[in-house]
C-alpha cells in the first residue's frame, strides 16, 4: 500500500496544529499502521517536546535535506507507541535549507521504508515552511477554532491546497481538505459566544471530519510530554480517536458537540465576562 | 443589574449574540477574498475568450483590439476597445 501523506496546516498559530499532528501521528500508530511525523517548522522546532523526545534529538529534518544524516539516524522512535517515528525540525534560521527536491527526498524515503502514514506538522503563516509541508499531500486537515480570524485563515489556506500542491498541479485526483475543529465550547455555542461547526463547515465548505472540543486537558499533555491522545479518560482523546476512525473511512457519529445539562440554579449564577 | 436578572429568570437572551456578527463579518470577508484570488486567474481566461471570439467573428486581429481589467470606484470595469476592420 503506498503511503499517504497527510498535511496539518492551518494559516493561523496556535489553533492545535502541533497538538493534532501529535494526536493524529499518535492515533494511527495505535491502531498499527506504520507512521512518522514531521515537524516543518524550521527554526522554531516544536514537535519535539509535544512528543516528549527533545532531549532524544541528534539529527533533524534539515540534516538529512542537507546530507549531513540518514533518514534512520534523524527518525526518533516514539516512547508510546511501537509504530511510530518523528522527524524533528531544525534551529537553524535559514528558511531556504528546506528545498522542494529534498522534502521530495525524504517523503520518497519515508514511502520506500514502508511508512503507510506520513503526517506533515505544517508551520504558522504561508511561507516556504507551510507551502513544502503541503506540496507532497494527499490529504490536508485544515486545523481551525470557531474564531473569525481562524476561519479567515483556513479559508486562505484552501486557495493554496487548490493551486500550491503537487496534487493540484496534477489535476486529475485532487487533494482530498478536511477541516478539524478545535477548542470547541457547545456551552459558549448554545450561548450565542461561538459559531457552531456547522455554521464554520458551511463557510468553508469542506468536509468535517472531526470536532474537538476545548479541554484543560490539552496542556497537561503538553506539559508532561504525553501526546493528549494517550489520555484514555479525557473527552479530547476520545474525539481525537473518532477523527482518526473517520480518516480512515469509518463513519463515527461526532461526540461532545452538545451542551452539558445545566441546573436552573448554575444557570442563574453563570455571568460571563 | 436587576433588569438583567429579571431576563434571565424570563428566559431570555441576557447578550446579544456575537455568534451571529462573527458569522455575517466572516461571509463577507471570505467571499470578498475568494473573489480576489480568483480573478487573477479567470481574468487571463476571459481576456483570451473575447479575442478569440473577435478574431472568429469579425477577422479582428491582436493589434485592433484591446481587453483590459480595471477597478475604479469600488467597482471592477471589464473594458473592450475593438477597431471594426471595413470589410
Amino acid at each position: 500500500m503506498p503511503a499517504t501523506v497527510i498535511v496539518v496546516t492551518s494559516g493561523k498559530g496556535g489553533v492545535g496544529k502541533t497538538t493534532t499532528s501529535a494526536a493524529v501521528a499518535s492515533g494511527l500508530a495505535m491502531k498499527g499502521h506504520k507512521t512518522a511525523v514531521i515537524d516543518f517548522d524550521v527554526g522554531l522546532r516544536n514537535l519535539d517536546i509535544v512528543m516528549g523526545c527533545e532531549r532524544r534529538v541528534v539529527y533533524d529534518l534539515v540534516n538529512v535535506i542537507q546530507g549531513d544524516a540518514k533518514l534512520t539516524q534523524a527518525l526518533i522512535k516514539d516512547k508510546h507507541c511501537e509504530n511510530l517515528f518523528v522527524l524533528p525540525a531544525s534551529q537553524t534560521r535559514d528558511k531556504d535549507a528546506l528545498t522542494e527536491p529534498g522534502v521530495e527526498a525524504v517523503i520518497n524515503g519515508l514511502r520506500e521504508m514502508d511508512f503507510e502514514f506520513i503526517v506533515c506538522d505544517s508551520p504558522a503563516g504561508i511561507e516556504t515552511g507551510a507551502l513544502m509541508a503541503m506540496r507532497f499531500a494527499d490529504v490536508a486537515l485544515v486545523v481551525a477554532n470557531p474564531e473569525v480570524s481562524s476561519v479567515r485563515d483556513a479559508d486562505r489556506i484552501l486557495g493554496l491546497l487548490d493551486s500550491k500542491t503537487r496534487r493540484a498541479e496534477q489535476g486529475a485526483d485532487g487533494l482530498l481538505p478536511f477541516l478539524l475543529l478545535t477548542r470547541y465550547d457547545p456551552d459558549r455555542v448554545e450561548e450565542g459566544e461561538m459559531m457552531s461547526y456547522a455554521e464554520v463547515q458551511e463557510m468553508l465548505r469542506i468536509p468535517l471530519l472531526g470536532v474537538i472540543p476545548e479541554s484543560e486537558a490539552v496542556l497537561q499533555a503538553s506539559n508532561s510530554g504525553t501526546p493528549a491522545i494517550h489520555l484514555p479518560a479525557e473527552a479530547v482523546a476520545q474525539a481525537y480517536h473518532d477523527t482518526i476512525a473517520r480518516l480512515l473511512g469509518n463513519a463515527t457519529p461526532l461526540r461532545f458537540v452538545d451542551p452539558r445539562p445545566r441546573s436552573l440554579l448554575k444557570r442563574f449564577f453563570r455571568r460571563g465576562a | 443589574m436587576i433588569r438583567c436578572t429579571l431576563e434571565k429568570l424570563l428566559g431570555q437572551k441576557r447578550r446579544s449574540s456575537t455568534a451571529v456578527t462573527a458569522r455575517e463579518r466572516l461571509t463577507l470577508v471570505i467571499a470578498h477574498e475568494r473573489y480576489d484570488s480568483s480573478q487573477n486567474t479567470l481574468f487571463p481566461l476571459i481576456q483570451a475568450e473575447i479575442l478569440q471570439l473577435l478574431r472568429n467573428r469579425l477577422g479582428v486581429d491582436g493589434g485592433q483590439a484591446s481587453v483590459t481589467f480595471a477597478r475604479a470606484d469600488g467597482a471592477d470595469i471589464l473594458h473592450v476597445e475593438v477597431t471594426i476592420p471595413q470589410p
